[in-house]
Formats: structure tokens, C-alpha cells, sequence
């Protein structure tokens, strides 16, 4: 079963950093992180802070490694204006769903501008901005 | 805004999707139940700064802050994650416009051990000076974020040309987050001074502006205190007269220096210190000589109250203050303390 020490070295090297780099960014000693990794030591959840800080990963996964995510089905929810939108441009039901999680995943802005649900016209300005900016070996990615 | 926020629809609903109960107030329920959570944060990680709260609550809230300081950063982190398969990102550019400080995604191609979010604080020209409530901003959305939030097109009470009421709470949330009491009520103590506040920024949150620094810990600070913001400004007839084009054969009114925010802190409510949004400022205020720069970009001076005077010709109460003031670009800041 992967350990904390696995887990860190798993990201770590994803990252492309040498165990050097990644103690000097965490600030802690060369030695002590690869014990860690060779499961020859504890680390501390401070430690464990300074390392997820240091390469911008998932505190989460780092301590306790992947979390079984529950099955909910939630009802799929098309707004009438994207409908409309996905007609007009004879979207298939993957396409208008993709569009409507690009949407979703902006989940947060800090602005003073009043927020309302997008109109017909502006789903379909979404979907052009997105059509021309992502590359086409993007959805391989996504895969 | 036409309502309270803690009377608008909107925000009782939030309180309800976030599993709470207020009787009167959801503001104020909302506000404890995030202040509850980066409490818990600082007990299961003690920080020594605001600015390390800041970045310890980014990571348990799962969010990375990716800086943006010109179009060619920005073009280049669109790309980035373009081409990791983060669609959203295609609209970065639109999202970030001139009164946009901050966006937050919800990576759709995370890979195992990646963050869940991440929040784009744009840095560009005047905005840096924002960063750091920005960020804090968008850490509230992420303390507050509900199952429901996620199919945000549900909603459909935000009218045209009105101030988003889950945006201005945001606001009122990360005012209270970026300058937890646990780390700013034992120093701030005494007199109020710009230059202990300079200390403490130093101290606690050196990436904060120093506007930024004055407003929060003015707010926090034990001894009665009023926090003035003031420039050139109109009075309300003049504004309504102006947008008019009222004045094509008139002669145009002339700005005067006037208070464009007054924050007083508890104590100085308490206290009844209260100077009113668009008053004009006395001439013979400290305020007006250091904003025409007669003296160095801040002087301090002890004045009354009753100098001040409002449009109806009446004036403020008879107390003696002491006035603070110092230059903000084109803005003076002043610290109005009751001489008691």
C-alpha cells in the first residue's frame, strides 16, 4: 500500500525535481527528505505542508493518497439558453455538456460586476472562444 | 444595493445550502462559519503570519495562486493549460477584465496528487495592489462553495446593473479572514500611527498593499478610530447635473476635497465618531495641505470635529481630534482619532 514517503516521491518526480530541489524549496535537508521517501522516516503534517506548498500539489492526496469518491447521480442540467445555443449550432449532447462544464468550472471571480446567466448569444460566443483557442490534442489530454 | 444583504434572498439561501440555521443575521452566521474554518486550519497548522495563513489555507482548500503580471504571462498560462485540456481557460482573457481582480477554476484534468482549483490573481498595473484581499477574496468563494454552486446558471436573481450580493459578501468574508484577530489584536494597541501599521504589515502581511494594510487594521484597532479616503469630488446635485450635461451653458462646479470612503472601526462607533460619505473637508484640515503637498506627503495636526460642515450648513459634533493624514497617490488617507 503506497505510503506517504511514495506518494511524495510519485509528485516529486512527475514534477521533474531532484530530491536537492524539492528539500531546498520545502526548506528541509536533503537526507531527511529522502529517508521520507525511502520510507525509512516519518514526516510530520508540517512537513508535509511545506512539501505541498512547494510543488503546488494536493495536501489531501499527499497525507492520506487517493480519496474513493462517492457515486451520486445528480440530474443533468441544461440551461433553456444553452439549449437553444446548442441547437442553433447543431451541437452534439457531449458537445453542449463540455461547454456547460467549461462554463461551470469558473467557480469564482472577485469582481463588481453583477453575475447573470449567460444568454443564447453569449453560449454561443463561449463555444467559438473555446473552439479557436483550444488545440486540437487538447481533448487527448482530457482523456 | 437597494436591500440589506443580510435581507436578500440570495444569501439566506446560501446560508441554508451551507447547512445553517441564522435567525435574523446570515451574513454574520456565514462569516462565522468561515472565520471556524481557517481557525481550524491555524490550530492543525500554526502560522506565524497572515501571509502564511494565506497561503496554508490555499492548500487546504486545494486552490494554487498563479500570479499574472503582464498580457505575455497571462497569454502564456491560457496556454499552459490549454493545452492540459482545461477548456475554461480559452476565456481567460475575457474573464480578466478591467474590473475583474481575480478568477478561480475548477480544474476539469487533474491529474492524480494536482490541486482540485486554481485562482488566477491578475497583477496587472493597478490591480497588484489588490493582490493579496484578492486572493483572500477568492478563498472565500472556496470556504463557501456549496453542491448547488455548482450549476451557478441556476441562479437567476442577479439583476442588471446591480452589485452581485454573494460578491459583496465575499468581500465582508475576506475582510475578516486577511486580518484574523488571533494575529492582529495583540499588536494592535496604542496609538494608531501609519507608521505602526507600516511595522505591522511588515510583520504580518508584507505582500498586502498599503492600502490594504491601513483598512484592515485600522478596523482591528482597540482604541476608536475613523479611516477617511479623500479626493476631488462633486456634491450629489453636481454628479446628477454633470452626467446630465446640465452645465453646457453654465458654468462647470469646481471638485472639492471631499471624504470618499470613512470606515470607523467598533470603538469609534462606539464612541458615536461618525463623519458622513461626501462630506467636504474643512479647509483648514491637516487633509487639505498635505493633499496640495504644502508639507511632506504626511502631517498630522490636533482639529475639531465641529469644523467639518455638511451640505444642510449644519457641522459635525464638538470633539476634538486628532487627524493623521498622508498621501496615497492621488488620494489622502487620514486617521481621525477622538482626543478624549
Amino acid at each position: 500500500m503506497p505510503t506517504i514517503g511514495d506518494r511524495i516521491k510519485e509528485i516529486r518526480e512527475d514534477f521533474g525535481w531532484t530530491q536537492e530541489k524539492l528539500a531546498e524549496e520545502a526548506g528541509l535537508s536533503k537526507g531527511f527528505l529522502s529517508d521520507v521517501e525511502n520510507n525509512k522516516r516519518d514526516i510530520s503534517s508540517t512537513n508535509v505542508l511545506k512539501i505541498a506548498n512547494a510543488l503546488g500539489a494536493s495536501l489531501e492526496y499527499l497525507m492520506r493518497g487517493e480519496e474513493k469518491k462517492q457515486e451520486t447521480r445528480e440530474p443533468i442540467q441544461i440551461p433553456v439558453a444553452l439549449s437553444k445555443a446548442a441547437e442553433d449550432l447543431d451541437l452534439s449532447y457531449s458537445e453542449t455538456l463540455t461547454l456547460r462544464d467549461t462554463y461551470n468550472s469558473i467557480i469564482a471571480r472577485r469582481s463588481s460586476k453583477s453575475l447573470k446567466p449567460p444568454t443564447v448569444e453569449e453560449w454561443k460566443h463561449l463555444y467559438k472562444v473555446i473552439k479557436k483557442a483550444v488545440p486540437p490534442d487538447a481533448d487527448e489530454a482530457k482523456g | 444595493m437597494p436591500t440589506k444583504l443580510k435581507d436578500d434572498f440570495q444569501i439566506w439561501k446560501l446560508a441554508k445550502d451551507l447547512g445553517l440555521k441564522p435567525k435574523d443575521d446570515p451574513v454574520k452566521e456565514i462569516v462565522h462559519y468561515c472565520l471556524q474554518q481557517v481557525r481550524a486550519f491555524l490550530k492543525e497548522f500554526p502560522c506565524d503570519s497572515l501571509s502564511d495563513l494565506l497561503e496554508t489555507s490555499a492548500t487546504k482548500l486545494d486552490t494554487k495562486f498563479v500570479e499574472i503580471h503582464s498580457d505575455e504571462e497571462l497569454q502564456g498560462v491560457k496556454c499552459e493549460y490549454l493545452n492540459k485540456g482545461e477548456t475554461a481557460f480559452a476565456l481567460l482573457d475575457e474573464e480578466l477584465k478591467p474590473k475583474v481582480y481575480a478568477v478561480t477554476f475548477r480544474r476539469l484534468t487533474a491529474k492524480r496528487g494536482e490541486r482540485q482549483f486554481i485562482s488566477i490573481i491578475d497583477c496587472r498595473d493597478d490591480k497588484a495592489f489588490r493582490a493579496y484581499f484578492s486572493k483572500w477574496h477568492e478563498l472565500a468563494h472556496l470556504l463557501t462553495l456549496t453542491q448547488q454552486m455548482r450549476f451557478k446558471f441556476c441562479r437567476t436573481h442577479a439583476t442588471e446593473n446591480k452589485n452581485d450580493p454573494e460578491e459583496a459578501l465575499m468581500e465582508i468574508i475576506a475582510g475578516e479572514i486577511s486580518f484574523l484577530p488571533e494575529f492582529v489584536d495583540r499588536h494592535a494597541q496604542g496609538e494608531i500611527s501609519f507608521e505602526k501599521i507600516c511595522e505591522l504589515r511588515e510583520l504580518l502581511c508584507s505582500d498586502a498593499s498599503f492600502q490594504s494594510s491601513v483598512i484592515g487594521f485600522t478596523k482591528r484597532w482597540a482604541s476608536p478610530c475613523v479611516l477617511v479616503e479623500a479626493g476631488l469630488g462633486y456634491k450629489k446635485s453636481e454628479i446628477r447635473k454633470l452626467e446630465q450635461n446640465a452645465f453646457d451653458f453654465l458654468e462647470k462646479p469646481t471638485a472639492e476635497l471631499r471624504v470618499f470612503h470613512a470606515n470607523a472601526n467598533d470603538s469609534a462607533r462606539q464612541a458615536g465618531i461618525f463623519i458622513p460619505q461626501n462630506i467636504r473637508i474643512p479647509k483648514a484640515s491637516i487633509i487639505h495641505q498635505v493633499f496640495s503637498g504644502e508639507f511632506v506627503p504626511q502631517g498630522e495636526a490636533v482639529e475639531n470635529l465641529s469644523w467639518w460642515e455638511k451640505s444642510d450648513g449644519s457641522s459635525l459634533s464638538d470633539q476634538q481630534v486628532l487627524v493623521k493624514a498622508c498621501r496615497n497617490g492621488e488620494h489622502v488617507l487620514a486617521l481621525i482619532i477622538p482626543v478624549l
